[in-house]
């Protein structure tokens, strides 16, 4: 198996192109990425959610960015940027809007699609017992709209490790190196070696992420806990189910 | 629609289709062939998601509205 050698050959796993390093790289460039989004995003969605206004317009510019390609946003970006800034923020600044772009649509449809459907109940309940419109929204609708907001924050986390590959076509390090140095040299248990590391990353966020849904949503809201544990905040504030 | 724009990615292997025009723009530095790529890129995937919801339409006549999507 050439590809189990590529993965055992110590010379892979030292140095500044090593395995090691790639994958810090890899997951740098992500996380950044993946932070400014949900700065982006989760206020927005909020927002929308909350007023129930510029609902249809964000949807349909969603969707359109979905038809972007990427690569290609990547390489205008990069021609655009050149002349303005130097350094090797030129590579990293397209590499990181075209990240952003792809994660923001899945973190706002969650947002706001979660506090839209938010249970009435739940939210009339709050209403009832006095508390204020902010109230309402940080304490009843926030929380019911977190496993949405978790589920699309994952799934751009996913899109993000993904497609974070390509910031190797424009000579930065991370994961795509592997795969299109491999291309280069017509070594094919390079690239993929390369694309197995993207997977197993992936599928470690994945994991990580579905523990961190699990952690940080009230009990009360979770689909499978047992009616007996606490029969009031189960059906009370059990989310509809959409 | 996301499937059209993934496929540009090949291109990064040499497969030729639209996506080439990226990697074209990139070494010789031209906007040209690149925001043809990009536009092109988005009508096929327009063009596909109609043609999906009209052959949805034809699939399933009982329905009065399409689900769009």
């Amino acid at each position: 198996m050439n590809i189990l050698s590529w993965f055992t050959d110590p010379a892979n796993w030292t140095g500044s192109g090593g395995i090691p390093a790639q994958i810090g790289y890899h997951l740098f460039y992500s996380a950044v990425a993946l932070l400014a989004a949900m700065v982006i995003a989760v206020p927005l969605g909020i927002l929308i959610g909350y007023t129930g206004r510029g609902e249809a317009l964000v949807a349909g510019s969603a969707n359109a960015l979905r038809a972007l390609p990427s690569l290609g946003l990547l390489v205008l970006l990069f021609l655009l940027i050149s002349p303005i800034v130097s350094g090797k923020l030129v590579y990293v600044l397209p590499t990181i809007i075209v990240l952003v772009l792809l994660a923001v649509p899945p973190i706002l449809t969650g947002t706001y699609a979660g506090i839209q459907t938010a249970d009435p109940d739940a939210v009339g309940a709050a209403r009832g017992m006095g508390f204020t419109k902010r109230q309402i929204l940080l304490r009843v609708q926030l929380p019911c709209a977190l496993p949405l907001m978790v589920s699309g924050v994952r799934s751009s986390t996913l899109q993000i490790v993904s497609t974070a590959t390509i910031a190797a076509y424009l000579g930065l390090q991370g994961l795509g190196r592997f795969i299109l140095d491999g291309r280069a040299q017509a070594s094919f248990s390079e690239m993929a070696g390369g694309a197995i590391l993207v997977a197993i990353l992936a599928l470690v966020l994945e994991f990580t992420f579905a523990w961190l849904g699990r952690v940080i949503v009230s009990p009360g809201l979770r689909r499978t806990v047992s009616k007996s544990s606490s029969p009031i905040s189960t059906t009370v504030l059990e989310p509809a189910t959409t | 629609m996301s499937n059209v724009s993934i496929v540009t990615m090949a291109a990064l292997l040499g497969i030729p289709q639209l996506g080439s025009l990226f990697t074209q723009g990139f070494q010789l530095r031209l906007f040209v062939p690149l925001v043809t790529g990009i536009v092109l890129c988005v009508v096929l995937a327009v063009v596909f998601d109609g043609l999906i919801i009209w052959l949805n339409k034809l699939l399933t006549p009982w329905r009065q509205r399409t689900v769009t999507s």
